[in-house]
């Protein structure tokens, strides 16, 4: 016993790094754990109320350039509106009314942008108390941006697409082939699209977009363009790298969208997988 | 004692407070930034006890972590780096430390250098490598360790000699 005692003192600094150590790793174990989610939550919550100041004189000294941006956007929106107007006037219902359509818009500014670390996380103005749930996606005026991984209140957490190990279905524009977009954590204005098979003829400057297979982005949401591509020699997949229309490192005001139709869309996928059993 | 302990809270709390606030917020080429608060590891005094550094150290990670969002990367380095604290000292110093603080150290500037760059290369290190997780992602890691190293010792080290200039 005595012999264990000063054994026990004497390696105590090892000892107590060995437990922190553990500690650490579980903590950083990419499983979802609910401590982790507590802790995690209870972050964003500081850091969210942290980083508002700093995000409001941030957008105040780029007022200009969001100005012109949103102007972009609004004639872009009014165009595709009188577009749709035309087209339903015929049908005779209100193309407004929330019921009928599949997707909610929230707007959101966000309060914290990351894009240099090899995981990203940003942090949204918007909370439960607006509507916004978990695994609802994200995106900005010229393309996707992440999901919605968290909510508390006020603030929400956004796993951004700049994050390893995330997978997003997507697809070239004009042929429809599938395939899945990653970030490889170099360059924040690039990604890698992979699982394209040969026998698709790919150009530079073709137009990536989102897939609509996973239940997260709806169809047709621009991604970017190809930039670089490989034919490899051997195996049947293309190697392939996309610029982003969307400036990640420059992110204010972004667009929540909920998908009313996705749970819908993830019964159906589990009854399929049951059946495929 | 008191007022030391008091000294070392404060310490943390501006340093998470300045990497959080300031130095997060700038990336330098548009990935990398400095590690400053690695600043309480290199001047906590050698003769306090390295048990509380150890639990400090790993505070200050888990916090860092927890603000900005990343998965247990930093609570990691920064505990290791607060264990490892005596063999780096051991190795740039000798045995015969003139000082209990980095501080007010009179010591050569070779060894001081020293101590500071291999405390933060080593924390980069295992910074990346726990942050990517991956070999894939060699020239990565090498080049983000490369360039925030430098920074940090840039910055630190400056800090350093202002905080010495002072005294």
């Amino acid at each position: 016993m005595q012999w264990f005692l000063t054994t026990l003192i004497k390696y105590k600094n090892f000892l107590f790094f060995i437990v922190l150590l553990g500690i650490g790793i579980v903590f950083s174990s990419t499983g979802s754990n609910f401590h982790r989610t507590k802790l995690q939550k209870f972050g964003h919550i500081i850091s969210g109320e942290l980083f508002k100041p700093i995000y409001n004189s941030k957008s105040y000294l780029n007022l200009n350039q969001t100005n012109e941006l949103l102007l972009k956007e609004n004639s872009h929106l009014r165009q595709e509106l009188l577009n749709y107007k035309k087209l339903e006037a015929s049908k005779n219902i209100d193309p407004l009314d929330s019921s009928l359509s599949d997707y909610l818009v929230h707007s959101a500014e966000v309060v914290r942008n990351n894009y240099a670390n090899a995981r990203n996380v940003l942090i949204l103005d918007k909370g439960g108390n607006d509507g916004i749930k978990k695994d609802m996606s994200v995106i900005g005026p010229n393309g996707i941006i992440g999901i919605i991984k968290q909510t508390s209140p006020n603030f929400s957490s956004v796993i951004s697409i700049l994050y390893q190990d995330f997978k997003i279905n997507a697809k070239l524009m004009h042929t429809g082939a599938f395939g899945s977009l990653y970030w490889e954590g170099r360059d924040p204005r690039k990604m890698m699209f992979s699982d394209v098979s040969v026998i698709n003829k790919i150009a530079k400057g073709d137009t990536i977009v989102t897939g609509g297979m996973s239940a997260y982005f709806p169809e047709g949401i621009p991604i970017g363009k190809i930039t670089k591509f490989e034919t490899p020699t051997s195996g049947g997949y293309y190697i392939i790298e996309v610029k982003l229309f969307n400036n990640l490192t420059n992110l204010e005001h972004v667009y929540v969208i909920d998908n009313k139709s996705r749970s819908e869309f993830l019964d159906l996928q589990k009854q399929d997988k049951n059946a495929s059993r | 004692m008191l007022q030391d302990n008091i000294k070392i809270l404060i310490s943390i709390i501006v340093l998470v407070l300045i990497q959080t606030l300031i130095f997060n917020q700038i990336t330098l080429f548009g990935f990398s930034y400095p590690t400053v608060y690695l600043f309480f590891v290199i001047s906590y005094r050698f003769d306090k006890s390295q048990f509380i550094l150890i639990f400090l150290g790993f505070l200050l990670g888990l916090t860092i972590d927890l603000l900005q969002g990343s998965s247990g990367a930093n609570t990691i380095a920064t505990l290791f780096i607060s264990f490892l604290r005596p063999l780096i000292i051991k190795f740039s110093f000798g045995n015969n430390l003139d000082s209990i603080s980095l501080l007010n150290m009179n010591s050569k500037t070779s060894n001081q250098v020293v101590y500071t760059a291999s405390i933060i290369i080593v924390h980069q290190v295992i910074l990346q490598c726990v942050a990517y997780l991956d070999f894939d992602h060699f020239m990565v890691i090498f080049r983000n360790t490369i360039i925030n190293s430098t920074l940090t010792f840039i910055i630190l080290f400056s800090s350093v000699t202002l905080f010495k200039s002072k005294n």
